[in-house]
């Protein structure tokens, strides 16, 4: 069972605060009970010592004159007292009427030192009684009462132990009715205290409550909403502020997803569109035969750029899920640079560009080939597409610093500086780019950035006057530097 | 009839050009939003067929700048955007209609009927005068229960004459509803293709139903 915490709290206060009662209850009893206990014990003492005085010794015969009006409750038959004289010898030598002929009182535990015991009446009721040494009177002599060992130092005369009893049932039932009360005042004590307890949690927790209120406010789909902080209570502050941090990274994410898949829908339609229209246009009458073919050669074209398109998308979600790994091989660098640019050498004659080659960068490093071919694909790809009929394209290359770096620039750019930031986002399209949804669709330099990530890399674009600049720099491991001293940069 | 189509993805703008134009209407385009916004200020089209995601203007600024001067031409949207708040906002910022891509291309063209049909306010896709009878959804011509080829040039004017069925049609808006922008042909072009429809619709026991209004234009309606 989910218990809530204020139900918890509740709950253990209250079995604490019971404990506590209950404990300081039983306390006030015991000292109550040893309280009355020792007033108890005076009074039966007092009365033992009174009876002693009425205690005379002639001869050898013992004398307790007491009479119903001096000492009434020996000789009452409602709950009378008892007693009982024992010589030294434990030898009774007189008791009182109660004790009739058979019942006796328990015999003093020591002889001639005053204790207190409790003990089981002859009435068969719980009692309690006082055992102590004494001189009865002899004629002429008062009543003296010593200690065993003085008595035995400073007088020979026979030493007698007297043993009174009386019942404790008023004791008893005094006892019994003060526990009671303090059972119910520690009852009630506890419900009070329960109820105490619920308001101030209840209102302490108010602050909570709402906090949840707002988080169960906040919609699966909608993460706009965020918990307000002004009637947070300072304990759960910092976890409230992780929540709404936690919020914004989460709506964040959310809306690139949306954006996302918006953006990837949105690319794929267009052309799909435009696939669907072609065809249908074209099979809505009878038409030449190069009519078709014109209409299967450019729908050929972009089903290639959807090609293209799907390739790049999947690339980019594994780098972005982290699951491209770097597959080092040693490569010629200069041999690489011309075999990755190959594909467009004659796009860039047929355009007339003119092609300027500086690499400075030789010799045998060890790269992740794949990674960076898809790299400069998308670069010189970029540069052949995006540089004006007849410009140039440069390809330059360096290691400096134990990091080789390649540069491509291209003259007739048309972005400015503002689109810098922009061009790396996922399908952004400079308006020239535009007209050429589903060929170019925008992915190229968001892949770029997120290999260059995988390889540790860093891609930097620039735009000066009419020239775009985008330079690669490539920290090299450290079996390439070894490379590197082999075959010198020339 | 005259449509604007502007749409950056060349593809798919010369497929619906090609397309619409051999459904008989005289087309326009654009390919980016500037162009777009000032070839709808500078013609009077029928339908305006707008991407929303375009080069230098953005479909809906576009709409919005065209409604801002009170152009009230029937503008459908076409768009790969599709979600309800893409639709809600084209349709407020003054949109006709609105059409995600991909579509059926004879859908898009049966919408542009009807816009046309709205603007001149047939209710029904049929238009008799007469004896005459016009299924602009079959593009059929029947006249006194034969059936009648027309090319796609004779049929776009008889539709518009049959459109405005009782009023003068200058030639000049003959001319613009044939004939896109770009398009060189002699002046007269107008005044021939009304000869070649007289001769197929009109009939010598029948009552003559394309009239000239000397000076004026061509009408299409009963003598009195």
């Amino acid at each position: 069972v989910n218990w809530s915490l204020r139900t918890q709290l509740l709950r253990q206060s209250a079995i604490a605060s019971a404990i506590i009662l209950v404990i300081t209850a039983m306390a006030l009893h015991g000292l109550m009970r040893m309280s009355l206990y020792a007033e108890f014990d005076a009074a039966l003492l007092v009365e033992a010592k009174s009876l002693a005085s009425h205690v005379e010794q002639s001869g050898d015969e013992i004398k307790v004159e007491i009479s119903l009006d001096t000492m009434p409750e020996f000789i009452r038959q409602d709950q009378p007292h008892y007693f009982q004289i024992w010589d030294a010898g434990g030898t009774t030598v007189a008791k009182s009427a109660s004790l009739a002929d058979v019942s006796t009182l328990p015999s003093p535990p020591h002889f001639g030192t005053t204790t207190f015991t409790p003990l089981k009446l002859p009435s068969q009721g719980r009692g309690r009684g006082v055992h102590f040494a004494f001189k009865p009177h002899y004629e002429d002599s008062e009543y003296v009462e010593l200690s065993l060992s003085q008595t035995q130092e400073t007088n020979s005369k026979p030493l007698l132990t007297l043993g009174v009893a009386r019942p404790i049932q008023e004791l008893d039932r005094t006892l019994a009715k003060l526990a009671w009360l303090l059972t119910f005042v520690t009852t009630v004590a506890t419900c009070v205290t329960t109820l105490i307890t619920n308001g101030v949690i209840k209102k302490g927790f108010k602050s909570l409550e709402s906090v949840a209120q707002n988080i169960e406010m906040i919609g699966v789909n909608d993460l706009s909403g965020r918990i307000e902080l002004q009637s947070v209570p300072s304990e759960v502050l910092p976890i409230t502020k992780r929540i709404n941090e936690l919020m914004t990274r989460l709506e964040s994410a959310l809306n690139r997803e949306k954006s996302f898949s918006a953006d990837v829908a949105h690319e794929l339609r267009t052309p799909l569109a435009g696939l669907e229209t072609t065809l249908e246009v074209c099979a809505s009458r009878d038409r030449e035969p190069k009519a078709y073919q014109v209409t299967i050669g450019k729908c050929l074209e972009v089903t290639k750029g959807m090609h293209v398109m799907v390739n790049n998308l999947l690339t980019l979600a594994r780098a972005e899920s982290n699951t491209l790994s770097l597959q080092l091989e040693e490569t010629n660098i200069r041999e690489f640079l011309r075999e990755c640019w190959s594909p467009f050498s004659s796009k860039a004659e047929h355009r007339g560009l003119k092609v300027l080659w500086d690499n400075q960068a030789s010799g045998s490093l060890s790269l992740d080939r794949e990674k960076l071919r898809l790299i400069l694909g998308n670069l010189f790809d970029n540069a052949t597409t995006y540089v004006d009929d007849g410009g140039m394209i440069s390809i330059e290359s360096e290691i400096r610093n134990e990091v080789i770096s390649i540069c491509i620039v291209n003259s007739g750019c048309i972005l400015s500086q503002s689109d810098i930031p922009l061009m790396f986002e996922r399908f952004w399209r400079s308006d020239k780019a535009r007209s050429d949804a589903g060929i170019h669709s925008g992915l190229g330099l968001s892949l770029c950035q997120r290999i260059c990530h995988v390889l540790n890399a860093s891609i930097l674009a620039t735009v000066v006057g009419n020239t775009f600049a985008i330079k690669l720099q490539i920290p090299l491991p450290p079996q390439s530097l070894t490379a590197k001293l082999h075959f010198p940069s020339s | 009839m005259r449509i604007l189509v502007v749409e950056d993805f060349l593809m798919l703008r010369e497929s619906m050009v090609l397309g619409l134009r051999e459904a008989g209407f005289a087309v326009d385009e654009a390919a980016e939003g500037e162009t777009g916004l000032w070839l709808a200020q500078s013609n009077e089209y029928d339908v305006i067929i707008l991407d929303l995601m375009l080069p230098k203007m953005d479909g809906i600024t576009l709409l919005k700048r065209l409604r801002s001067v009170r152009n009230s031409t029937h503008v459908i949207i076409l768009t790969a955007k599709d979600t309800s708040h893409d639709r809600i906002s084209g349709l407020d910022c003054g949109a006709d209609d609105y059409v995600v891509k991909p579509f059926v291309f004879a859908e898009l063209l049966a919408r542009i009927r009807a816009m046309v049909r709205r603007r001149y306010d047939a209710k029904s896709p049929t238009i008799e005068i007469a004896d005459l009878i016009i299924d602009t959804s079959k593009r059929s011509v029947v006249r006194d229960g034969q059936s009648i080829e027309l090319s796609e040039r004779e049929y776009a004017i008889l539709h518009l004459l049959a459109l405005r069925a009782g009023r003068v049609v200058s030639r000049t808006e003959i001319w613009e509803n044939i004939y896109d922008r770009n398009a060189t042909v002699q002046s007269n072009v107008v005044d021939a293709f009304i000869r070649l429809l007289r001769k197929k619709i009109e009939r010598p026991h029948l009552q003559t139903l394309i009239l000239t209004r000397r000076g004026h234009g061509y009408m299409l309606g009963e003598t009195r």
